[in-house]
């Protein structure tokens, strides 16, 4: 785990209820430019900035100057994407796919109190699995080209996480099929979020945008934070964020997490951790107290070290001896280096 | 005027980035930014103008010869309504 300035971890604890604020400085050009490149690199430049206007951390004045810009920039994108947004709503609609946004959009205009707070990169739409092929016909037909072909003809709805999309201005569209690769992915049925009165609605650019549910949110937020290729301090404000300012019913999250539960008790420890929260909440109990089987702990510290793909996706084989264990190995080994 | 539903924006102090499907970001930088919050309901001008100016300080003829032509851009840009719908 690479250790953050301390201005970054003020940064991200702040506005959370019941957090005293952090004193911070940041001491000389070098120091403000690493910690300007690390808050723009994990969009929380309106956090830090905030932190800076606020006064808890003191630091050469050309930094703000240069957050803002940053911030701006990142504004500016986010609108961006947001247009793209409604163009593939558009198209997933017309192919009458079962679809929802989840991450950056979803958490900007729901666990945020203010969108330009929560920032981002790409666009991330879960597909439920029965709309997958239907979805991605259509995506291409709109322009939209997908990166790497899957393993095989039929990885995507047996085992795979899903599909990143690129269109003519080289924007990023991350299909899900999965919320990651590995044993919990493959053991959490992504169909439960599509259920009744499950899925939540934003409006957006005049439309009906779907979005997870406030306990599934957690679920989703905590995966990202647990199993995410970049765990930085965003990925934990998620999380806390949804449980401290949305204040979702996580005892409901917990419970349709179903066999997946260890990924909420590590997200949410390390999220007490890494935001150096010092706050009594009853779903840190819980997850302090929650004690992860051994195969559980075993992908959860494949994860953490951020190891290589295939090691990460290895971690799904005893969940899928009966279910295609030997197929899958025979997938990844075959087209070695290739992810999915 | 008011804003049109179906556009997509984010506003800073300051700082206001707008657009709709199929069109290139709109940013408008400084006071008149905060015309955006004023759109968010019906709204003339006039009152943009007096509004920004007893909020900053300036003096409303000043206010309208810089907000107005902002304005008529984003109103060109289908990102402001007038009040008949245009």
């Amino acid at each position: 785990m690479a250790t953050e300035h301390p201005a970054l971890v003020a940064a991200a604890r702040h506005g959370l209820p019941g957090v005293a604020p952090r004193i911070v400085t940041i001491d000389g050009a070098t120091q403000a430019q690493q910690v300007l490149y690390a808050a723009a690199r994990d969009r929380i430049v309106g956090l830090l900035g905030a932190v800076l206007a606020a006064g808890d951390v003191s630091a050469p004045p050309e930094l703000t100057e240069r957050v803002t810009e940053q911030w701006h920039d990142q504004l500016i994108a986010a609108v961006d994407l947001e247009t793209i947004l409604i163009e593939v709503a558009r198209t997933l609609d017309e192919a009458q796919a079962r679809w929802c946004v989840i991450k950056g959009a979803a958490a900007a205009h729901l666990d945020y109190p203010d969108p330009a707070l929560r920032t981002f990169g790409d666009l991330d739409i879960l597909i439920h699995p029965d709309s997958w092929a239907a979805a991605l016909t259509h995506l291409a037909a709109a322009g939209w080209t997908r990166e790497l072909a899957a393993l095989s003809s039929d990885w995507d709805q047996r085992f795979g996480k899903g599909a990143t999309l690129t269109n003519d201005r080289d924007l990023e569209l991350d299909l899900h099929r999965r919320l990651a690769i590995g044993r919990f992915g493959v053991l959490l049925d992504t169909r439960k979020f599509f259920e009744q009165d499950h899925l939540e609605s934003i409006a957006l650019g005049g439309r009906r945008i779907p979005v997870l549910g406030g306990p599934d949110r957690l679920i989703q937020a905590s995966f990202h934070a647990a199993l995410g290729g970049f765990r930085r301090l965003r990925a934990f404000r998620d999380v806390a964020q949804i449980l401290l300012v949305t204040e979702v019913d996580w005892r409901q999250s917990i419970e349709r997490a179903g066999r997946v539960q260890a990924v909420l008790a590590d997200a949410i420890q390390e999220t007490w951790k890494r935001l150096e929260l010092e706050i009594d909440h009853p779903a840190e109990q819980w997850a302090r107290a929650h004690r992860p089987k051994r195969l559980e702990k075993h992908a959860l510290d494949v994860f953490a070290r951020e190891a290589p793909f295939r090691q990460q996706a290895l971690t799904a084989v005893p969940a899928l001896i009966g279910r295609g264990a030997t197929r899958y190995l025979w997938d990844l080994i075959r087209k070695p280096g290739r992810r999915g | 005027m008011r804003r049109r539903r179906d556009v997509l924006w984010r506003i800073a102090p300051g700082f206001l980035a707008v657009s709709r499907p199929g069109q290139d970001v709109t940013v408008i930088r400084g006071a008149a930014a905060h015309l955006w919050e004023l759109a968010a309901d019906e709204v003339s001008i006039e009152e943009i103008a007096a509004t920004l100016a007893d909020f900053f300080g300036a003096g409303p003829d000043r206010v309208m010869t810089e907000v107005k032509p902002i304005i008529e851009d984003l109103i060109e840009k289908r990102l402001l309504e007038d009040s008949d719908g245009d």
